[in-house]
């Protein structure tokens, strides 16, 4: 057997603890982009199930459509869009060491999630007062189910809005903020196909 | 990689597009009327929707300062998405 000389291998250079490979080429911390990554695959299979079951019932979903407030459906998202702004100005304002500002736009972040959740329930409460639950048709159970959920992230993003502007530091508040516009972006895709496209 | 947030006049900006492009969707989704939509309708909210999902990508979440590639990767997931979306109720119309 032919021995061949060993040469010497350098040691591979150990992992840094922020070395998050390709992730580390995003901003922010990299859970949160794998988290938005995760929310955008699973919301993005129902949106195309939603679009699909539209196409195969056509007069069921448009007549239920035409039953919502698509006005308001529209004002609903900019007050998401706007609220999505205040955040992103309270994490520049504590990126400029000013938490009382920061705290101001969280404040308004949080006022405008909460106007988005509480037309979100007059809607609601308008469906329920005429006997329209999840079970009335398909186009009910997926309305209710995508804009519920969709509600629960935004109930869970007030949570967390408010926890990071009460334990304020740099990379909370990102991840915070993060979240918050994540919860913005399903909405933005969300509003037209459920509420508009026909 | 370290999140430094946009200015404040490039927010302000992306957040007035964000508000236009919303009357965009409402006036091409024709909010007050229970007609029908035409094609040309349907294309037009899935182009605003494309675009207003980039903006808050890009501005809000700061995607501008990542890779290259990771933007590729966003917009193409995106407009994937979509364009199945509008193709599916393109189909349907025809």
């Amino acid at each position: 057997m032919d021995h061949q000389p060993q040469t010497a291998v350098a040691p591979l250079p150990a992992a840094s603890e922020d070395d998050w490979s390709v992730l580390s080429r995003l901003p922010g911390n990299p859970m949160m982009w794998i988290l938005i990554w995760s929310e955008l695959a699973v919301f993005g299979l129902f949106f195309i199930g939603f679009a699909i079951a539209h196409v195969l019932q056509p007069e069921v979903f448009t007549q239920s459509q035409d039953s919502l407030n698509r006005f308001l459906g529209g004002i609903n998202t900019m007050v998401l869009v706007t609220s999505g702004f205040c955040a992103a100005l309270a994490v520049r304002a504590q990126q400029h060491d000013n938490p009382a500002r920061m705290r101001l736009w969280i404040l308004g972040a949080v006022v405008l999630g909460c106007v988005f959740l509480w037309v979100k329930y007059l809607e609601y409460a308008e469906k329920f007062s005429q006997n329209i639950g999840l079970e009335t048709n398909t186009f009910y159970t997926l309305y209710f189910m995508l804009t519920g959920f969709h509600a629960f992230h935004v109930v869970f993003g007030i949570v967390i809005l408010i926890i990071v502007a009460w334990k304020n530091n740099e990379e909370n508040l990102e991840i915070g903020a993060t979240f918050w516009h994540m919860v913005d972006l399903i909405w933005i895709i969300l509003f037209p196909l459920i509420y508009l496209l026909r | 990689m370290k999140f430094i947030s946009p200015d404040r006049r490039t927010l302000t900006i992306c957040w007035l597009v964000l508000m236009a492009l919303t009357v965009g969707t409402m006036i091409s989704g024709r909010v007050t009327s229970e007609v029908a939509l035409s094609a040309f309708l349907i294309i037009s909210l899935g182009i605003i929707t494309w675009f207003k999902s980039m903006l808050i990508l890009r501005y809000y979440l700061n995607l501008k300062s990542a890779s290259k590639g990771w933007n590729k990767a966003f917009n193409s997931y995106l407009f994937i998405v979509l364009g199945i979306i509008t193709a599916i109720f393109l189909i349907g119309k025809f």
